[in-house]
């Protein structure tokens, strides 16, 4: 496979790990046979060089999928803490008719609830829905912008995880394992597909409100080189440190020293051939790059006061989803392969009502301006847009009588953009939004999907760790073709 | 059988071969080892002419183990970074136990606190040059050097280190006030301590990063580097002050026979040679 070629030649050059001194001082003590074994190890690493290289100084190198892909980038709104599907996108009058009553007792058969004992009563339906666009996509009333957009996504009402809590569950959505240690959804495409921006890095975090409880293991590298993780900016202030020469260090000297140091870097990659020492260069060289191209890209100056009013921006410098959602599209426009943003606010346990109206003012009106925008901008149709939580929430009621437990047998998040059948609904849920009742996807289905329309065969983009090739879907996983345009 | 056993060992002719075998392979094992080591030193470690062809010859070529040992890669985490450019850099303060010490944190990080935390007083002094061990940590504010190396919240439990190496992590290795005090401590030290002239004191720099001697292209690298820098600071182009001490005020206590040239030139090739991946990682 291609990409793979590309970067399993380069990772291949891993074994030189053997050349490290401590390597050597330990094992070279057992004699002729590690001294035999090492200059063996060597050669294997001189035999590939001239093409490992030229890859080995390119890790990021954009390369082709392995078929003609739909989506050359992802923007992957992640609403953290779960929102409520039966506020926002599935609904369900039957529930409402059954608040107050206990749920039938064959529903709860080996259901695993995280907190609440499972045996409470229903909970009706907070808010109204309405059929909206062309398409009659049902939505909440808290999502009037969201509804002006309806025509444009593919709402998915059947999602199905195995995690029960917030960090297993989101590490499961962007990892497709519960345990930490599995490259993020975003490293594997930028494995995939290498990057495009020179002077950004291919994969870019941002975070507004609670950020993630799954942390760093959202958009970690995993067992892939390190070059693939992603890269979170700060969500409030600067939003990278450290961006300024000491005193009295001017670009020039910079330039200069950076030049030194990647020459000593390079000349301790051709002796060891370790594929994190190119890593590293790189990294330095994003560094160069990004004391001049971060603050252009946070410059929302640029930007006109129509456009900071329809992301709903109310002042360009606090942290915010919707400050985010517009560098979101400043991130595309410059090229970045995956933007990945956090949004940790939709955990209601108590306060419903209040809680995802409050959480639907922060993110409606900015996600649809995100989706409008890049649609004017002619970026919609090869940027995959995604947006949803990490599990859904109890038809039955929790604190008092406005809140709802996690709850992972279904919950609905919407697709947009490249290759995503639009104004489509997929999915039925049963009359309490409890289970499944026709076409349910899992989340291994949809990173199967998700992959395909980045051009991959999910079952093909692999690395080898540990002895196994492991992949994003694990050994599972089905392109769902009924969502595909 | 037995008898035949007994009548081989009686035989003084099987005793002297013995000897004579044992000897031989002693021999070869004494010879080869030191020779075997040399050789790989010298194929892996040096620009010996004609090593790739060596070394292309010398095995089978074939085989891959890579991923057998992937996943065993020594990473150094945020606070060991830290801790090398302290101890290299000789500023390291080597006490045991303590309070926590308060590290210098932007001012714009500062700024965005729910409550501003006024107590923020960054250490000075030795105290300041802890290990990052002892650094004061804010649940909300976490410390933005061990983040941006992407250490863990303390809040939340951690059976494995996410490994990384972002531009985040390379931009505070460069510019974070403690990492460029380092650097400035670095130069005054192998003014100090490293020899007269630019030559010795680089391969006493790169010894104190790497454990090692620099090879002669490494030390043509930064001596290069030196004298380019030299001639900036002499044009006039660089601040000498600003350089060594981030004071266009004030000099460094230079030893003796140094000029605060020396130190400006030999901050900036310190800086170079606290962020070689060498240094950094751990090999």
């Amino acid at each position: 496979m291609i990409a793979e070629m590309n970067v399993t030649q380069q990772l291949q050059q891993v074994r030189a790990h053997y050349l490290t001194r401590r390597w050597f001082l330990r094992d070279c003590g057992l004699g002729l046979a590690g001294i035999a074994a090492h200059s063996m190890l060597a050669s294997e690493g001189r035999a590939s060089a001239p093409v490992a290289e030229n890859e080995q100084n390119r890790p990021l190198a954009p390369r082709p999928p392995h078929f003609p892909a739909k989506a050359k980038r992802v923007i992957y709104m992640f609403q953290a803490g779960a929102p409520s599907h039966l506020e926002l996108f599935d609904n369900k009058p039957e529930l409402a008719k059954h608040d107050g009553q206990l749920p039938p007792a064959e529903l709860l058969k080996g259901y695993r609830a995280a907190f609440i004992n499972p045996n409470s009563a229903l909970l009706g339906p907070k808010f109204k829905f309405a059929k909206q666009g062309q398409c009659g996509m049902e939505l909440s009333e808290v999502l009037p912008q969201t509804a002006k957009i309806a025509d444009e996504l593919c709402l998915i009402r059947t999602m199905q995880t195995e995690a029960v809590n917030h960090a297993p569950a989101q590490i499961m959505m962007n990892s497709g394992s519960q345990q930490f240690g599995r490259p993020s959804f975003g490293s594997w495409t930028l494995y995939g597909l290498g990057s495009e921006s020179a002077d950004l890095p291919g994969f870019v975090v941002l975070t507004s409100a609670k950020g993630t409880s799954g942390g760093a293991s959202n958009y970690g590298c995993g067992f892939l080189p390190t070059i693939y993780g992603g890269t979170p900016f700060r969500s409030a202030g600067d939003p990278v440190l450290y961006l300024s020469n000491p005193a009295g260090i001017d670009r020039e000297t910079q330039r200069a020293s950076l030049d030194t140091l990647n020459q000593l870097n390079r000349q301790s990659l051709e002796a060891e051939f370790d594929p994190e020492i190119a890593a590293r260069i790189q990294s330095y060289e994003m560094a160069y790059r990004l004391q001049t191209s971060a603050p252009e890209l946070m410059d929302l100056s640029q930007e006109s006061k129509e456009t900071l009013d329809r992301y709903g921006i109310k002042s360009p410098t606090d942290a915010s989803f919707a400050r985010n959602c517009l560098l979101a599209r400043r991130l595309a426009e410059r090229g970045v392969r995956f933007v990945q943003l956090f949004h940790e606010a939709w955990d209601q346990h108590g306060n419903l009502t209040n809680g995802v109206k409050q959480n639907a003012l922060d993110t409606d009106q900015a996600s649809a301006a995100l989706v409008a925008d890049l649609k004017e901008r002619g970026l919609l149709a090869d940027t995959l847009i995604i947006w949803g939580g990490e599990f859904g929430r109890t038809p039955m009621v929790q604190g008092g009588n406005d809140g709802r437990d996690h709850h992972n047998r279904c919950f609905s998040l919407w697709l947009a953009g490249g290759g995503i059948k639009s104004g489509h609904t997929h999915g039925v849920t049963d009359e309490l939004g409890f289970n499944v009742a026709a076409d349910p996807v899992h989340v291994h289905d949809l990173h199967a999907t998700l992959l395909h329309l980045l051009g991959f065969d999910h079952t093909r983009l692999t690395f080898r760790f540990q002895g196994r090739d492991y992949r994003l879907t694990d050994v599972h996983g089905r392109v769902v073709k009924e969502i595909l345009a | 059988m037995i008898l035949a056993a007994a009548w081989a060992l009686a035989d003084f002719r099987t005793a002297r071969l013995a000897k004579n075998t044992l000897l031989l392979s002693a021999a070869v094992v004494g010879l080869s080892v030191p020779l075997g080591a040399a050789l790989a030193l010298l194929l892996v470690r040096t620009d010996l002419p004609g090593r790739r062809l060596a070394t292309a010859l010398l095995g089978p070529g074939k085989g891959d183990k890579a991923h057998l040992i992937m996943g065993l890669i020594p990473f150094s985490g945020s606070e060991v970074v830290r801790d090398i450019a302290l101890c290299v850099s000789g500023l390291l303060t080597q006490k045991l136990g303590g309070p926590s010490v308060i590290p210098p944190v932007p001012q714009n990080v500062l700024d965005y606190n729910f409550t501003y935390p006024a107590y923020w007083k960054p250490a000075e002094g030795p105290q300041r040059y802890r290990r990052a061990l002892y650094g004061y940590r804010k649940r909300s504010m976490p410390d933005p050097v061990m983040s941006n190396f992407d250490a863990p919240n303390a809040d939340f439990a951690c059976a494995r280190r996410v490994r990384s190496n972002t531009p985040l992590a390379a931009l505070t290795a460069l510019n974070e006030p403690v990492f460029v005090e380092a650097a400035r401590a670095l130069a005054l030290r192998v003014l100090r301590e490293g020899g007269s002239d630019d030559g010795q004191r680089a391969d006493y720099a790169f010894f104190l990063c790497t454990s090692r001697r620099p090879v002669d292209k490494e030390r043509d690298a930064v001596l290069n580097l030196l004298r380019s820098q030299r001639q900036r600071l002499a044009d006039g182009w660089l601040n000498v002050r600003d350089i060594a001490t981030g004071d266009p005020a004030r000099l460094p206590p230079l030893p003796a026979g140094a000029t605060p040239q020396d130190a400006a030139a030999w901050t900036l090739a310190a800086r170079v040679l606290l962020n070689l991946d060498e240094t950094i990682s751990k090999k």
